[in-house]
Parts: structure tokens; sequence; C-alpha cells
């Protein structure tokens, strides 16, 4: 016998996420969801992004990690709530960890949320957090064919910034045919081209970050 | 390795339904999966058969049909898959396309008695 189901299967997720906007929207906050591979640089993006954002936001963060809370540690010198989540191993994070990080926060306190995933390029992408902006974080070192081999990411990302670009003397990068094949896959995607560690197209990622958290 | 999650659910989702309709022996599980959604095949099918012993489902085959990608232009209404990793439209050039199908991850149905 068959019998027909036509379920997806990661909807208690997507459901959990449903709610988890709905809590978002009812505080008038912004959450961001930032993938990358390991060693992108999203710990180091936030902690030149945080200080600015303070001037006139209320900021936490929710720090996924597989196992250590070092990310959280690099960040606690801003003074600001931050949650950490370890996976045990888990790839990503998912909705219902999200929540259960919210109960820790003080929603009505804050202005943006800033989610640092475990690093990793396929797996958070399939797991909807409920955050409002996804933003896709690139390192110059991976290579300039990611577009191609991760469309899933690269095509539901708000924004993409490109880090390392200190580093593009010293290795081959296509940054043309990178942001060519992007906008081929993502047309209306927001780039970004940035050295966190330099302090280069910091300014005009906030700005833009900015503009979006109101 | 989200494949254990997703096997995780299956696995709930299926179990769920055979109680449902009073089947006692899960055979099969349809499961369509979009060519945009990174998942590999050999990961999925040796944790679907370590995870389920020991349940109705021990024997099930886990039969994979994967969905390739296919955008739509709102512009013209084309229906295309993209070549070369170009999602805009070929026919108008429009670049305000949608996903209409390849993101799937949907048990379509499962067999049992
Ligand atoms: N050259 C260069 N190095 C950078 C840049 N941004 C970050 N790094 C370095 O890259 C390494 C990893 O940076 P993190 O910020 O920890 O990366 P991450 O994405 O948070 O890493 P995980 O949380 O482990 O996934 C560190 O040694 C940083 O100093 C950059 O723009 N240029
Ligand atoms: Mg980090
Ligand atoms: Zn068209």
């Amino acid at each position: 016998m068959e019998i027909k189901v036509l379920k997806n299967v990661l909807d208690r997720n997507n459901d959990q996420a449903e709610k988890n906007k709905a809590l978002l929207r009812k505080h008038d906050l912004v959450m961001l969801n930032m993938i990358s591979s390991p060693g992108a640089g999203k710990t180091t993006i936030l902690e030149k992004t945080i200080p600015e954002l303070l001037k006139t936001k209320n900021v936490g963060v929710i720090e996924g990690d597989a196992y250590t809370s070092k990310d959280a540690e690099r960040l606690q010198k801003f003074d600001i709530p931050i949650v950490q989540i370890n996976t045990e191993g888990t790839c990503h994070l998912d909705s219902s960890s999200v929540r259960s990080a919210f109960e820790q926060l003080d929603l009505a306190q804050l202005d943006v949320i800033f989610v640092e995933n475990v690093g990793n390029l396929i797996c958070p992408t399939g797991f909807d957090l409920g955050e409002n902006i996804r933003i896709a974080v690139l390192s110059t070192t991976e290579g300039d064919d990611k577009p191609a081999k991760y469309p899933m990411l690269f095509r539901q990302a708000k924004a993409v910034v490109l880090n390392k670009v200190d580093l593009i003397p010293y290795i081959h990068f296509d940054k043309d045919g990178f942001f060519s094949d992007l906008h081929l896959l993502n047309p209306s995607v927001n780039t970004f081209e940035m050295s966190a560690f330099k302090e280069t197209g910091v300014d005009e990622w906030i700005n833009w970050l900015k503009a979006h958290i109101t | 390795m989200h494949e254990l999650t997703v096997i995780e659910n299956i696995m709930n989702i299926s179990l769920q339904v055979a109680e449902q309709n009073n089947i006692s022996r899960i055979s099969a599980v349809n499961l369509d999966v979009g060519e945009m959604q990174h998942l590999n095949e050999q990961i999925l099918q040796h944790g679907f058969d370590a995870s389920v012993k020991d349940t109705i489902m021990s024997r099930a085959d886990l039969k994979l049909r994967w969905v390739p990608v296919k955008l739509k232009c709102r512009d013209c209404y084309h229906i295309f898959e993209p070549q070369n990793g170009c999602y805009y439209c070929p026919q108008c050039k429009s670049k305000d396309t949608e996903i209409k199908q390849g993101m799937e991850l949907t048990i379509n149905s499962i067999e049992g008695e």
C-alpha cells in the first residue's frame, strides 16, 4: 500500500522559523544570519561592525559554535548581550535553538541581533532561523568558483561580503569573474569587498546595515 | 552533515504517518530531493540504514528522486532550466526569475503493509 505524504522534511524547522519571525516583528527587531566556511572572517567582521552600530543601536549576538565559546569571548569586550549555542558537533543552527537563545535575551531592549552560524557553507543554508536578512561571507582564499558550487546559499543571500581582499595579490582570485557569476545567479544581491583585517570596505557595509536596521 | 538531521525528520514523519494509517511495516520511503539541495546520497543512504534499525522501518528502502532546477520568468512566464549558472530568462533576458522547482526536500509517499 502506498500512502501519499507530500510533507517537507524540514517542516518542523520552518514552522518554528515562522514563529521566530513573528516574535522579531513584534519587537521591531532585525535579525541577520551570517553564513560562511570556517575562518572566512565572520567574527572579525562582527568585531569591526558592532562598535560602529553601538553608537546608535542596541545590538545582541547569538553565537553558534560546534563546541567552544571562543568567538563569544572575543565579543565580550563590547559589553553586549551574547548567547552562546553549542551545537554539540552539529553543523548548523536551527530555529528551535535560536528560539531558546531568545529566552536569554531581552528582545524589547534590542534593535538588531547578529547570528553567527556554525562555520559551514552547506548545512546552515537549509535551516531558516526566521532571520530577516541572510548574509553570505566568502573569503578570497576559498576561490572564485564558489557561487557555481554552492548556488543555494549565494542565490538566497541578500548580501555577500567578499572578505580578505587584501590577500588577492598573493593568490589567484578572479574578482570580476566572481562578481559576474554571482550576479548571474542572484541579480539583486548586494555585494561588499572587504578586508576586515585592514579595515577596508567596512564603511560601505555599515552604511548598508544601518539602512536596513531602522 | 545535516544529512543526519534530515534522516531524523524523515523517520519522525514516516513513523507518524504509518501510525495514523495502521501500517505495521514500512517498506519504502519516496523522497523528492531538489538538485539545489546539497545532500550526499551515500551519506543519506548509510545514515538511513543505520538509523532505522529496531523500528518498523528497519527494512525500508529510501528511494530518492532528484528534481532538476527550474526557474520561471516573472516578466514573460517562460519556464526554463538554468544553463551555465545563469538565472536570467533566456527568452526575454529578464533578471526577475523565481525558483519553481529544485529546492524540494519532500516525502512524497511511504509504502508498507
Ligand atoms: N588577511 C586577512 N585575514 C583575515 C581577514 N578577516 C579575518 N582574517 C583572519 O582569518 C582568521 C579567521 O577569522 P575569524 O573572524 O575567526 O573567522 P570566522 O568566520 O569567524 O571563523 P569560524 O567562526 O571558526 O567559522 C583569523 O586569523 C582572522 O584574523 C581579512 O580581511 N584579511
Ligand atoms: Mg567565528
Ligand atoms: Zn522572460
